[in-house]
């Protein structure tokens, strides 16, 4: 009786985790971008709306986006 | 400054205003709304313990899918998106509001990254003003929407979400009826 191949007999681990990688990578350039425009999405909302408040906003919108920055050169790294 | 309706706040403008203008009132939903969305970033935040008691059900010996560089990247990635999430709808909160000036009305619209709606007509162009309370939670809240009816080329600027629509109401008549009868510098 045949039996129903499975995701390790068709790729070696290495070869699966190689993939995940890649697919990891995507994700967090995918992220990196959204933080980007996030970024830029507060930045113009201060200047339609300026408040004490703004430079919290802008503080934490800068530091999401060098967060994504950083976790998007750790996952080339870990390519 | 956190409230639905901020009265003569400081150090506040917006992009279009005149130097003889004052900002008199800010208009924003009701803190009560953000609680979905809170409790949703919690939820994210949470999510991630659960995550070892979910792999114990897999069978032993299951194909290993993840090196411990990407379980790490992927961990720090689901943190970082959580925390996007509560900064984009915090954003959302904080500036999608309704300023009250001496002299106009302006709406300012955020929805998403790819729309920003920006709607202001003079305090003599306003017709009317209604507020609306309805619904259970509106009720036991007393959380409604404010319909202001214009002569301007934009007939009505709708605001939902807002704590206590019928003063908000109230005070941007007597506000239109002061500017109507001895002008801007009411």
């Amino acid at each position: 009786m045949e039996t129903m191949p499975n995701l390790e007999n068709l790729l070696p681990e290495a070869g699966i985790i190689a993939i995940t990688d890649v697919v990891v990578f995507i994700f967090v350039a995918l992220y990196t971008v959204f933080s980007f425009l996030l970024m830029k999405q507060i930045k113009l909302m201060n200047k339609s709306f300026s408040t004490p408040l703004g430079g919290v906003f802008t503080f934490f919108g800068r530091l999401h986006f060098f967060a994504a920055l950083i976790l998007l050169l750790a996952a080339l790294l870990n390519l | 400054m956190l409230g639905s309706l901020q009265e003569n706040p400081k150090a506040t403008s917006y992009d279009g205003r005149d130097d003889d203008e004052r900002i008199k009132y800010v208009i924003r939903k009701s803190a009560l709304l953000t609680i979905p969305w809170l409790a949703a970033t919690a939820i994210l935040f949470v999510l991630p313990l659960l995550v070892p008691f979910v792999f114990s059900f897999l069978p032993e010996g299951s194909p290993v899918l993840l090196d411990a560089g990407s379980v790490l990247i992927v961990t720090v990635l689901w943190y970082l998106f959580s925390f996007g999430f509560f900064l984009q709808n915090a954003c959302g909160w904080f500036f999608n509001i309704l300023i009250i000036t001496n002299k106009k009305i302006v709406d300012i619209d955020f929805t998403g990254f790819l729309y920003k709606n920006i709607s202001e007509t003079t305090l003599n162009n306003i017709e009317d003003v209604t507020s609306n309370v309805s619904g259970a939670f509106g009720v036991a809240f007393n959380i409604g929407s404010l319909f202001i009816q214009t002569a301007a080329e934009k007939r009505e600027f709708e605001f939902h979400g807002v704590e206590d629509p019928s003063r908000i109401r109230d005070v941007l008549s007597d506000l239109v009826a002061k500017v109507k009868h001895y002008g801007n510098n009411a």
